[in-house]
């Protein structure tokens, strides 16, 4: 059967050529797509570790007074901040935090030593109140620190990276699992402060930003000292109740402003992370190059369906004759629909082989000079593994479309006539 | 001659409705998803009011200090201090602005006095030069003036669609607006001008000499007499990187460009020369490939295609030979013929590629859902002559290949219908 069909596709050899050409281009492409997308994707929408859905963040300002010196009471401030936001019937809760708000826009990231290794390791330190775990969803395993309570102001929360690993993926270092980590020093020559951290609570991975390489975090109590209900450095979250999610901004300006005038500060506007989640995508451009591989996709795969689709449907106009005969000679409508859709798989068989041996063979450089984005293998921890998904997924969504493709000229062709086809000759 | 050909393609098409319907759509698709591109930069590139000096102007929007001795280095937006202290002092430019990053910094609370509807937006924080460079169209009342600049005066300018939600309808001019609780006069009404201008688009327009402490980072536009002193301008702005280094010992600056329209659009990111003008390159290098995918593909769809259509008429070509048709005319009709299927394609793919840009604005043009696209970058003729010229390109990788073969046929052959 094989090589019958691999004489049929010999015999059309010059039309086949363009088919196997336009194929292996298309093929190349969507496996780089593919390459790209899929462990990006695979980031996007997996578990992040923290819940987004109804949560805000509140952004306050201070006035410019006249008397710059007069001393303020931050804390107590942010205390009653906090007590009246709470006694919003929206709210569900309502943390304090530094550095630590998902798509925050800042971002602190330090070197610790972990139990009593000497090797430094970066890791993105987030300070937090005890609520935040509440209004991020976040699942500790383990406990959790009381933030007001001087005493534990050194015990830890820390989450993984890569599965159970605790680190930075794209450091040379090789991961430790988390459940070793006990401890982790800040203790740097250059620096007079040094502290010993307890690890009490362990969590998942926290994944923001999606589109860089991991790194653990370091969650430790917010300091006392360090509120502020200004929110350069620091931020407010809260969560809202579901049932309350909808028209909260507004309700919650109208309602809270004349209330949140605490102090010099006031309350300057109210955003939902899910937006700023979405301005974080379009400002870092991951995106924009998931649209572009989108569009690209798109493009071939239209074109490749029309290919096939007016190929075959020539072929089949050309071999009238030979498939009638092949009908009269008692071939049934389902086998000659069966060969065709074989050959066109055939075909795509030979172009994915050549396609593969070149796709393998094109080094990140090549891509690189070429502008075409990439993740970097090594930062991402991707293994060979991946090359077989390319292949797979590639494949299988060529052959896919080819089958559809062919569907109508294989019909055209099974409905032939013999005693028409036949008296064409 | 050319007529008969004309109605012998369009007989062929009808003929074949099917492949005509596949060859078509082809073509279209690969015009829209290059004149998609194609107006995408052209909206960018233009000189379209407000931004009516796109030609002649640079930008600097990015600065790198670095310390040989003390290892340190900053990078980001233009600082203040070069802005004022290097960059206005360049004598080649006719007008040299800075203003901040709009979007970059954040909004500010704006509301009118009295009232306690607070709303948040951000605001352009200019200089004199900016209005000079930039051409608005003035409703009511006008900008600051150099002095009044230098003064740092609380005046602003409202767009008309800005000043109708604050104001409500009332008459405007003259009334005072707060901005971060900073009283305002509103001394001018500009007409709406659309995010699509990176430069000049907003709602509010303020004076950065009336900050309390002035604006720290934003960017530098040069505008240029003539297009001509670009190189000029560019090597006094590298003298004013090494007058840096002599001010300030054992430091290094670099300016990212001064660079022009086209390539400020690509958005590169550099931190010396040299890696700008990498980038650039791998840019280029990333456009030229994804023209290329786009054209080929569809060529060589269409090419299987032609060389379909011509094995059938292989006979005709012999007939035609025999009676004495050159090699070049048969050339012709045959990419003439094509021409027709891809002019029509090229059509419809232009019409698809203008709902391609009105529909992913937001991503294509980085401008918010329902805000307008000029009409004039879309009309304009080096659309139409892109268009015309991709058509014919396609035409001659699509066609060309069969129409050789055919050319190239014995008159035997063709007419004994043997096309090995």
């Amino acid at each position: 059967m094989i090589r019958h069909i691999f004489k049929i596709i010999w015999n059309e050899r010059k039309i086949n050529a363009w088919l196997v050409v336009e194929y292996v281009i298309i093929f190349c492409v969507l496996w780089f797509c593919c390459d790209y997308l899929y462990p990006m994707l695979r980031n996007y929408y997996g578990p992040q570790g923290f819940d987004i859905d109804h949560v805000y963040r509140i952004n306050m300002e201070k006035k410019a007074s006249e008397n710059e010196s007069e001393e303020l009471d931050n804390y107590a401030l942010a205390m009653t901040f906090m007590e009246r936001v709470k006694r919003y019937p929206d709210i569900e809760n309502v943390a304090l935090a530094r550095a630590a708000v998902p798509y925050g826009g800042n971002t602190w990231i330090n070197g610790y030593k972990i139990n009593s290794d000497s090797v430094v390791i970066s890791l993105r330190e987030r300070f937090v109140s005890t609520e935040f775990f509440d209004v991020m969803k976040i699942k500790v395993d383990g406990q959790i620190f009381d933030w007001t309570d001087n005493t534990v102001k050194d015990d830890v929360i820390i989450s993984a990276v890569s599965g159970d690993k605790f680190g930075r993926s794209n450091s040379d270092m090789t991961l430790v699992p988390i459940s070793e980590v006990h401890t982790l020093r800040y203790d740097h020559e250059w620096d007079a402060r040094k502290s010993i951290h307890k690890v009490i609570g362990r969590t998942v991975e926290i994944k923001d930003p999606y589109f860089q390489p991991g790194s653990s975090s370091i969650i430790i109590p917010l300091k006392r000292e360090d509120v502020n209900l200004e929110t350069r450095e620091n931020q407010i979250i809260v969560r809202v109740k579901p049932e309350a999610d909808k028209d909260f901004v507004e309700r919650f300006s109208r309602d809270m402003r004349e209330q949140l005038f605490i102090g010099p500060y006031y309350l300057s506007s109210i955003v939902s992370v899910k937006d700023q989640k979405a301005q974080d995508d379009s400002h870092w451009g991951a995106k924009d190059q998931i649209n572009s591989a989108y569009a690209i996709t798109l493009f071939l795969v239209v074109n490749i369906f029309l290919g096939i689709l007016g190929s075959f449907w020539f072929r089949t106009q050309n071999r009238r004759s030979e498939l009638g005969l092949r009908i009269a000679l008692g071939s049934s409508k389902k086998k000659v629909r069966r060969m065709i859709v074989f050959e066109t798989i055939l075909l795509l068989v030979m172009a994915s082989i050549i396609g593969t041996i070149i796709c393998l063979n094109l080094g990140e450089e090549t891509l690189q000079s070429l502008g075409v984005p990439t993740m970097s293998k090594k930062a991402w921890r991707i293994g060979k593994e991946q090359n077989f998904i390319n292949f797979a997924i590639t494949f299988a969504f060529l052959a896919v479309v080819s089958i559809i493709a062919v569907w109508y000229p294989a019909k055209q062709a099974s409905d032939i006539q013999p005693a028409e086809a036949l008296h064409d000759e | 001659m050319y007529k008969i050909y004309l109605k012998q393609a369009i007989q062929m098409l009808k003929q074949n409705k099917f492949i005509s319907i596949i060859s078509i759509l082809g073509t279209a698709l690969a015009i829209m998803m290059i004149m998609t591109l194609i107006v995408a930069d052209e909206v960018k590139i233009l000189n379209m009011a407000p931004e009516i000096n796109r030609d002649r102007t640079l930008y600097i929007d990015y600065q790198v200090k670095r310390d040989t001795v003390e290892g340190w280095w900053h990078s980001g937006y233009l600082t203040h201090d070069i802005a004022k202290d290097y960059l206005s002092k360049l004598k080649t430019p006719a007008y040299t602005s800075f203003m901040n990053v709009y979007g970059f910094d954040d909004e500010e609370v704006i509301n009118v006095e009295g009232e306690s509807d607070y709303r948040r937006y951000c605001t352009r924080k200019v200089d004199a030069a900016f209005w000079k460079i930039f051409s608005f169209d003035f409703l009511e009342g006008n900008a600051f003036s150099e002095e009044e600049f230098k003064s740092g005066i609380h005046n602003a300018v409202l767009s008309e669609s800005m000043a109708k939600t604050l104001f409500k309808g009332e008459k405007v001019l003259g009334k005072t607006v707060q901005i971060a609780f900073r009283n305002y006069k509103v001394t001018g009404i500009v007409k709406d001008v659309s995010p699509v201008f990176k430069y000049a688009g907003g709602d509010m327009w303020i004076p950065y000499t009336s900050l309390k402490d002035g604006l720290h980072v934003g960017f530098v536009v040069l505008m240029a007499k003539d297009k001509e002193d670009f190189p000029r301008i560019i090597a006094e702005v590298r003298e004013m990187e090494r007058k840096f280094g002599i001010d300030h010992h054992h430091q290094i600056l670099y300016l990212k460009g001064p660079e022009n329209q086209k390539i400020n659009i690509m958005e590169i990111r550099a931190n010396n020369e040299q890696e700008s003008i990498e980038a650039i390159k791998i840019k280029k290098r990333r456009a030229i490939f994804i023209f290329l995918i786009l054209l080929i593909i569809p060529a060589l769809n269409l090419s299987g295609f032609s060389l379909s259509r011509i094995k059938k008429r292989v006979a005709e070509i012999g007939v035609r030979k025999a009676f004495g048709a050159k090699k070049y005319v048969i050339l012709i009709q045959v990419l003439y013929e094509n021409m027709i299927t891809s002019f029509i394609g090229g059509i419809i793919g232009l019409i698809l590629s203008y709902v391609t840009v009105m529909w992913l604005r937001s991503w294509l043009l980085k401008i918010p859902e329902g805000s307008d696209i000029p009409l004039s970058a879309m009309l304009s003729p080096t659309v139409f002559a892109a268009v015309f010229f991709v058509c014919l390109l396609l035409n001659l990788l699509s066609a060309g290949f069969s129409a050789f073969r055919a050319s190239r046929m014995t008159i035997v052959n063709s007419l004994t219908q043997n096309d090995r």
